[in-house]
């Protein structure tokens, strides 16, 4: 049986930590194929449940307890970030034996490349010392200089089954909109705060409820925003909380008026919710969504489009509702058990690949 | 040897820790012999300083690497040292915990202290109606400096514009000072850094002549759990403290115990009125054209290399590839031997990690590749070519550029 070790740059309740956890999760119910070691910088609040999937958990920053740590006799070493890679992948490919498989994915690098497209070379060359590199979207491997058979899309993953079984929006679910998202400057809450202030109006009974970590003091900004705007009442800030299934049940539409994005996993998680979606277009969000179909791309900072296509959404449940099928349908494409699968295969392959090579 | 040298690092004395912090902190020495002389003092700062370098840096901080050439478009136009005239405390800002339970107090002694902090720190200051002393502009890694660069788009500070003095590392991006009056605005000299800012502005504050510095908000994890993430800024900022007599107070309720630094136990800061104005020691910064010609014949001398190492990258995708012949193999390992050994000439490595930003060959001139690794030697040396060819040509072309606009 295989060795893998999987080398995060912490186990905090972030997007890639969280999808890869359910990658682990899904391998463990197949036969298995390989015993899974997690490397870690830093710990964080899914260290426990880490524990409970991978075969060994280590959290270690010091470079000489890494360099231990990545020198045991693995078959494949697999990067799921950037920092830790460029950290300590040149450490790997000089000395360790293992195949490498380098990943990128909406995290730092890739957002900033995704949004502004700002290009960062070392991490470039990282791709070229590995044996593989897997990329969440063919979008964003086109942004990257890679040796081309190297390259492995794996395709967007999220924990979508346990949303696919909630019931649709119908005509007597509220006029509520949920945004599933960090609070953060770079997502533009403030515009969704505005955008149903203009609806309210129109549609006195409209809500939003905003549900995502506050590591900024972002939260008391939106509160004071919606104070300003006179819809204190209709934005409720609920913070972080891991199940989302029950906001998106009481939701008739997803919102994210983000600035900068990649592909977001709560927009996955509320499509195959068959809840439609207005999005900003921003990241690779499109390789995901087609405006008008699974609902409504709009520009950042396009608080005039924002608040028109809510309404267009609100106002329609039989639209809104067919475009939640169409959401539906294309999140199960994006089922982390499908995508743990196409890693697998990359990992196996890599790992032969090296084996081969070593042997020579 | 490859491809001719013939500059040369202007070398100051190195006579106290500081001295010896910024001088290690160049990545210019593979072993402490490399250091050059020492004073007393810094001689006897080294054994320390240069174990904490090796064991949390592996003798590679890459402080100073600039794989986007921003230091081309650097808009400073000063360099210098700040000075507290009358040796008032400075006090550094971080944004942990620990600063919201200590901003009435900070609130209360401000017209005695000089804060110095980071531009979230700055922010943080703003939103409770201070502002700062001098902000420092420092990234890890071109990657943070460049995330910074997008979070700006969302995200205006507009408090680092307001601060009295903006130091920035000479190769942040120029976007991050946009709007900075030019007479506020200066690259630090020296430089004493490591590339952790924190640590960085307790080095500029212990060189102002102040007669304490204290931490605030840079809490490092709790008392109970220290961040192992922030282990090498914790070592680096008890070697300070312990190779200076200003007085170092931690005033960081609940934050990591930081050795070296006294926790501050009673209600205030020791005052003694208010403190005059933070001032610069400023001459000119080596203006952009002379940067630019720096850079152009760092560019030719390395030329040599670049072609090295793209034969280099050739042979390692060959055997990548699945050409395992004695051939292809010998070839690989003779080309690669060739970019490794350019290491053992101290101004080609200058030339790599100063002119080029690469990162990847400088850290395999201080712990070289496996050798054992066979045929999987193809790696590192795919990883350490590939960098140094893809950066020698941006650095052509970004020349070139600013050749047609200048």
């Amino acid at each position: 049986m295989m060795r893998a070790l999987h080398v995060l740059e912490s186990l905090a309740a972030g997007g890639i930590e969280t999808t890869f956890l359910n990658a682990l999760r899904a391998w463990r119910l197949e036969e298995p194929w390989a015993a899974h070691d997690v490397l870690a910088f830093a710990g964080g609040a899914l260290e426990d449940a880490y524990r409970a999937c991978a075969d060994s958990v280590a959290v270690t920053a010091a470079p000489r307890d890494l360099e231990r740590a990545v020198l045991q006799p693995y078959d494949v070493i697999d990067f799921l970030f950037d920092r830790c890679a460029y950290r300590l992948l040149p450490f790997v490919v000089g000395h360790a034996p293992a195949a490498v498989v380098y990943g990128k994915g909406y995290d730092l690098g890739g957002r900033v490349r995704a949004n502004h497209g700002l290009a960062w070379q070392p991490d470039e060359s990282l791709l070229w010392g590995a044996d593989a590199a897997t990329f969440t979207t063919s979008g964003l491997a086109s942004g990257y200089d890679a040796p081309p058979e190297r390259v492995e899309v794996l395709g967007k993953a999220a924990s979508v089954e346990r949303f696919l079984s909630l019931p649709p929006p119908d005509a007597w679910t509220p006029p509520r909109i949920v945004c599933v998202a960090n609070l953060h400057a770079l997502k533009r809450l403030g515009d969704l705060v505005v955008a149903v202030s203009r609806l309210r109006g129109e549609l006195p009974g409209v809500r939003v409820r905003f549900v995502g970590a506050d590591h900024t003091g972002e939260g008391e900004r939106l509160r004071g925003a919606a104070r300003e705007a006179g819809v204190e009442d209709a934005c409720e800030i609920v913070g972080f909380h891991a199940d989302v299934a029950g906001d998106l049940a009481e939701a008739r539409v997803f919102a994210l008026p983000s600035g900068c994005e990649g592909v977001p996993t709560a927009m996955l998680e509320a499509m195959a919710a068959a809840r439609p979606v207005v999005v900003t277009d921003v990241g690779h969000i499109r390789s995901v969504v087609d405006d008008g179909v699974e609902g409504f791309l709009v520009a950042p900072g396009d608080v005039g489009a924002l608040a028109d296509r809510l309404r267009t959404l609100l106002v329609d449940p039989v639209r809104a509702r067919a475009m939640g099928a169409a959401a539906r349908a294309r999140a199960r494409g994006h089922d982390v058990r499908t995508v743990a699968r196409r890693l697998r295969s990359v990992l196996e392959r890599a790992a032969a690949g090296a084996s081969r090579r070593g042997a020579a | 040897m490859i491809g001719e040298v013939v500059k040369t690092r202007v070398v100051r004395p190195c006579d106290t820790a500081l001295d010896l912090v910024e001088r290690i902190g160049f990545d210019a020495a593979i072993g402490p012999r490399e250091l050059g002389v020492l004073g007393e003092h810094a001689a006897a700062a080294a054994p320390r300083l240069w174990a904490a370098y090796d064991e949390h840096w592996r003798r590679f901080c890459g402080a100073r690497l600039d794989p986007q050439f921003w230091c081309l478009d650097q808009p400073a136009r000063w360099t210098g040292a700040i000075r507290a005239p009358d040796g008032a405390p400075v006090v550094i800002v971080g944004t942990g915990p620990s600063l919201k339970t200590q901003l009435p107090r900070l609130k209360a002694v401000r017209a005695g202290v000089h804060l110095v902090t980071s531009p979230r720190g700055a922010e943080a200051l703003a939103d409770a109606g201070l502002a700062a002393d001098l902000v420092l502009i420092e990234h890890q890694t071109a990657l943070d400096a460049m995330f910074s660069v997008s979070d700006l788009v969302h995200r205006p500070m507009p408090a680092t514009r307001r601060a009295a003095f903006v130091a920035l590392a000479p190769h942040a991006p120029a976007s991050l000072v946009a709007g900075v009056p030019g007479d506020r605005l200066f690259v630090p000299d020296p430089m004493p850094t490591w590339g952790l800012w924190p640590a960085t502005a307790v080095a500029l504050a212990l060189g102002s002549g102040t007669r304490s510095v204290t931490l605030v908000g840079i809490d490092l994890g709790t008392r109970d759990r220290p961040d192992a993430t922030h282990a090498p800024l914790a070592v680096l900022l008890s070697l300070l403290a312990a190779h200076t007599d200003v007085p170092c107070v931690d005033a960081g309720i609940g934050g990591a115990v930081k050795p070296g630094w006294e926790q501050m136990v009673g209600d205030d800061f020791e005052l003694e009125g208010a403190a005059e104005p933070l001032s610069l020691a400023a001459r000119p910064w080596l203006p952009r054209s002379g940067r630019f010609d720096l850079a152009v014949e760092c560019a030719a001398r390395l030329e040599p290399l670049a072609d090295a190492a793209a034969a280099t990258l050739a042979a390692a995708c060959r055997v990548r590839d699945g050409d395992l012949s004695a051939g292809a193999r010998n070839n690989l390992d003779d080309r690669f031997e060739q970019l490794l050994a350019a290491g053992n000439t101290q101004e080609i490595r200058e030339d790599v990690q100063d002119g080029l930003g690469a990162a990847f060959l400088p850290r395999y001139w201080r712990t070289a590749p496996d050798r054992a690794l066979g045929s999987r030697i193809w790696r590192p040396a795919a990883l350490a070519a590939h960098e140094l060819v893809r950066q020698h040509q941006a650095l052509v072309r970004r020349l070139s550029q600013q050749e047609r606009t200048p």
